[in-house]
């Protein structure tokens, strides 16, 4: 916040870097509320969110698709076949219903982010998540 | 009663509990505010009206957001449209204030004030509001203003949803609103469309009701590509009843006031920008007036008939481009524009005035430049620069000039300071120089005023409080002031000095929870308009209740009654407004509302025997659904 330059010119990459770490912050307290069959290790086809998590201590990353097992995907188009079976949390609310696999979202609508998680996805993928969830669980899509 | 009101205030923030997530969520949207991306600190002294605090505040008109500003007060004219006066306001001419929606500014040849065509104008599309004062910034291009109002639209990317909003009110008016923004492949797009009756309380006079009833359609569309091109298109038409009009008894006649425009920008490799731009301006006036059409100025004397009918038309063509360098500790931007102004009179009937025509073209040519140097990592030097030429089709040309000499430094962690050192102009709008209603005389030859100004705003932030203290000197010479003999505007002979002060301190309880005050005063000798006022907000939120409070309070003030000129005491206002809204699920959200609930806003006089004393925003209550599919 000291730099004038970043402070008076540059404030949008600072605006940018701040709201992607809270972003992954986010995303981050969703995963840690959640469990799955074995231990959470992380893909996303967005590199500055999977940067972001690889300084987690949280979460394990890898930089192959098909070795994670929970998969952040922000475009359909970079969902390669062999990844499609696994645990994907989308970034777009579009993607929640083209990508029937998708289990949960954080996107934008109306000025602010939204977080919704569909029960019968989680039911059928054996996923557990927390009460902490509870107020984002929905029966289906808006 | 103090206790009571205190309770019922605060009590709100000692029932604010978030859950961890949501209160991540809150960080995260404020974080990617877009006010944070688009606020231009250098450039003037900011106040920024967030999304949310729109939301919260229930601002569905620009006029809601108008009345709060510091050193200004939102009046009602007596042909029923709101203008805004600056602390103090003296006999010159309406301050010059310019008001841009996202890169356009709205640019009016007839009204010569773009807030008499857009200050009432639906603010559903509208993302967030900042407005710069006290020597704003040289590069928001075209002649420099008091004080710049830009409103941002809301971005589709976003918005990623269609929205609509219904309101009534206590006086049976009624406005419906939908937009629709999102994204298309790699397009963004918003549209938005908004039709609007509002209702007025009616004052008697002569057993004769005086109606300012109004209907307004507006709408606006917006296309883009990320760094390549953005389309905006908006338009506003609003039918006005006539309410006092010009004469002692007005017939129920009508004006119309109607604004289009078209905005394209491209953006090329290098941080280059090139705008082109057209706005169409119709005003159409119709008065009939049972005893006839008085000169405000010739109060005595005949009136002049009883219909008078006025249809002013006029066309506004701009190109811009502009180029940015930053280099190291440099920031560098250079641009030109040029701008054409055309005014046609397709009718002036119904007074045995024949009425003299200014120049019906001028065309200006603008050279600016602003460099912002880093003197080091917590100092800041900002120097712009203007030139103008102007040549109208009279072909009375002159050279005006623009400087602003800026310096911002970080002190230490909270502490920061603004100075500025400002010399602008104020070139005469087309009402003072080219066309009159019969009330005065226009004058091709009124010469623009110069401003000189030395402001500056100490600013402690702790990121719970912030405390803001401003101050500014300015003298203006040449002043475009009214002349009562001559009937028409003059450069004053008198050099006009004029001090100001303003204190803000706000209290960020949390994310949800905040305080502002606000205190101001102006220091000179006329007063027509309060000369000091103050406002108070509340933000709360108790469980899903959103709730605000605020009260903006305008001192007492002299207006000269024009028939006796006897001083005439107007008291002081205070207008209280309440909002509560409640989201009842994701879709549906109720608003309900309280304008001037204490019946006690400033107000002035619209009749020229200083009987009938209006307030700008009338008591009201509204009731406000809105959905989102």
């Amino acid at each position: 916040m000291k730099l004038i330059i970043t402070f008076l010119l540059s404030a949008l990459f600072l605006f940018a870097s701040d709201s992607n770490h809270l972003k992954v912050k986010v995303l981050g307290n969703i995963l840690s509320e959640i469990s799955i069959k074995e231990p959470i290790k992380i893909w996303s086809d967005d590199v500055k969110i999977l940067a972001e998590f690889q300084h987690s201590s949280k979460f394990r990353t890898t930089k192959k698709c098909n070795e994670a097992n929970i998969i952040i995907l922000q475009r359909k188009s970079n969902l390669i076949q062999e990844c499609r079976k696994k645990h994907i949390f989308v970034l777009s609310y579009d993607l929640l219903s083209n990508i029937q696999n998708s289990f949960g979202a954080l996107f934008w609508k109306k000025g602010g982010p939204n977080i919704i998680i569909l029960q019968p996805r989680i039911k059928t993928q054996s996923i557990q998540v927390s009460k902490n969830l509870n107020p984002y669980l929905e029966e289906k899509i808006w | 009663m103090k206790k009571i009101l205190l309770l019922i205030l605060f009590v709100p923030l000692l029932f604010s509990q978030e859950l961890l997530l949501d209160s991540l969520l809150n960080e995260y949207q404020d974080s990617e505010s877009l006010y944070k991306k688009t606020k231009k600190e250098s450039a003037g002294f900011l106040l920024v009206y967030s999304r949310e605090d729109l939301e919260r505040m229930q601002a569905y008109s620009l006029k809601d957001v108008l009345k709060t500003i510091r050193l200004y007060t939102l009046q009602m004219h007596s042909i029923g449209v709101s203008r805004i006066l600056n602390v103090g306001q003296g006999k010159s001419a309406l301050p010059p204030i310019k008001l841009y929606i996202d890169d356009f500014e709205i640019t009016s040849v007839a009204q010569g004030n773009a807030l008499d065509m857009y200050g009432e104008m639906d603010i559903y599309f509208v993302d967030h509001i900042e407005i710069y004062q006290g020597g704003n910034s040289i590069a928001f291009g075209n002649s420099p203003g008091s004080m710049v109002i830009r409103l941002y639209s809301k971005d589709p990317s976003r918005e990623n949803s269609s929205s609509t909003q219904i309101t009534f009110d206590s006086k049976s008016s009624g406005d419906f609103r939908i937009i629709d923004a999102g994204s298309a492949d790699e397009y963004d797009y918003l549209f938005y469309a908004d039709a609007a009756k509002t209702n007025y309380k009616k004052p008697t006079r002569n057993k004769q009701e005086l109606s300012r009833d109004a209907s307004r359609l507006q709408a606006h569309f917006k296309i883009s590509q990320d760094d390549n091109f953005e389309i905006a298109i908006d338009t506003i038409s609003t039918k006005t009843d006539i309410f006092n009009g010009m004469g002692t008894a007005p017939l129920g006649d009508d004006s119309l006031r109607r604004y289009t425009y078209i905005n394209a920008i491209k953006y090329f490799q290098g941080d280059i920008k090139l705008s082109l731009a057209a706005s169409t301006e119709r005003k159409k006036f119709f008065n009939s007036d049972a005893n006839g059409i008085q000169l405000t100025t010739d109060l005595q004397g005949t009136p002049t008939g009883n219909d008078l009918d006025i249809d002013i038309h006029s066309n506004t063509y701009k190109i811009t481009l502009d180029k940015k360098i930053i280099d190291g500790n440099h920031d560098f931007l250079i641009g030109a524009e040029f701008q054409q102004n055309r005014l046609k009179v397709k009718t002036y009937k119904g007074t045995n005035v024949t009425p003299v025509i200014g120049p019906k073209k001028l065309d200006i040519y603008m050279f600016y430049l602003e460099e912002l140097y880093n003197i080091n990592k917590n100092n800041l030097l900002a120097f712009s620069a203007k030139v103008d030429y102007y040549k109208d089709s009279f072909s009375k040309s002159s050279t005006e000039y623009a400087y602003r000499l800026g310096y911002i430094s970080l002190i230490n962690e909270v502490w920061t300071t603004k100075l500025f050192a400002i010399s602008r102009y104020t070139y005469p709008n087309a009402l003072q120089t080219t066309f009159a209603p019969p009330v005065y005389n226009v004058n091709p030859e009124l010469e623009s005023s110069t401003t000189k100004m030395l402001a500056g705003e100490l600013e402690y932030n702790d990121n719970t409080h912030r405390v803001v203290f401003g101050y500014a000197y300015k003298v203006i010479d040449d002043a475009l002031s009214f002349d009562k003999v001559t009937k028409k505007y003059i450069n004053s002979p008198d050099t006009i000095y004029f001090n100001r002060v303003y204190i803000r301190g706000e209290h960020h309880f949390n994310f949800n929870n905040k305080a502002i005050i606000e205190v101001y005063k102006g220091y000179k000798d006329d007063y027509y308009s309060p000369g000091a006022g103050a406002l108070v907000q509340l933000f709360n939120k108790v469980g899903k209740f959103d709730i605000y409070n605020e009260l903006v309070y305008r001192d007492s003030y002299i207006l000269v009654n024009p028939l006796t000129n006897e001083d005439i005491k107007m008291d002081a206002g205070y207008d209280y407004t309440l909002a509560i809204s409640y989201p009842v699920n994701k879709k549906l959200k109720v608003k309900l509302k309280g304008e001037n609930l204490l019946n006690k806003a400033s107000k002035t006089i619209i009749d020229t025997a200083g009987e009938i004393k209006i307030p700008a925003i009338e008591r009201r209550g509204l009731i406000t659904m809105e959905y989102t599919f």
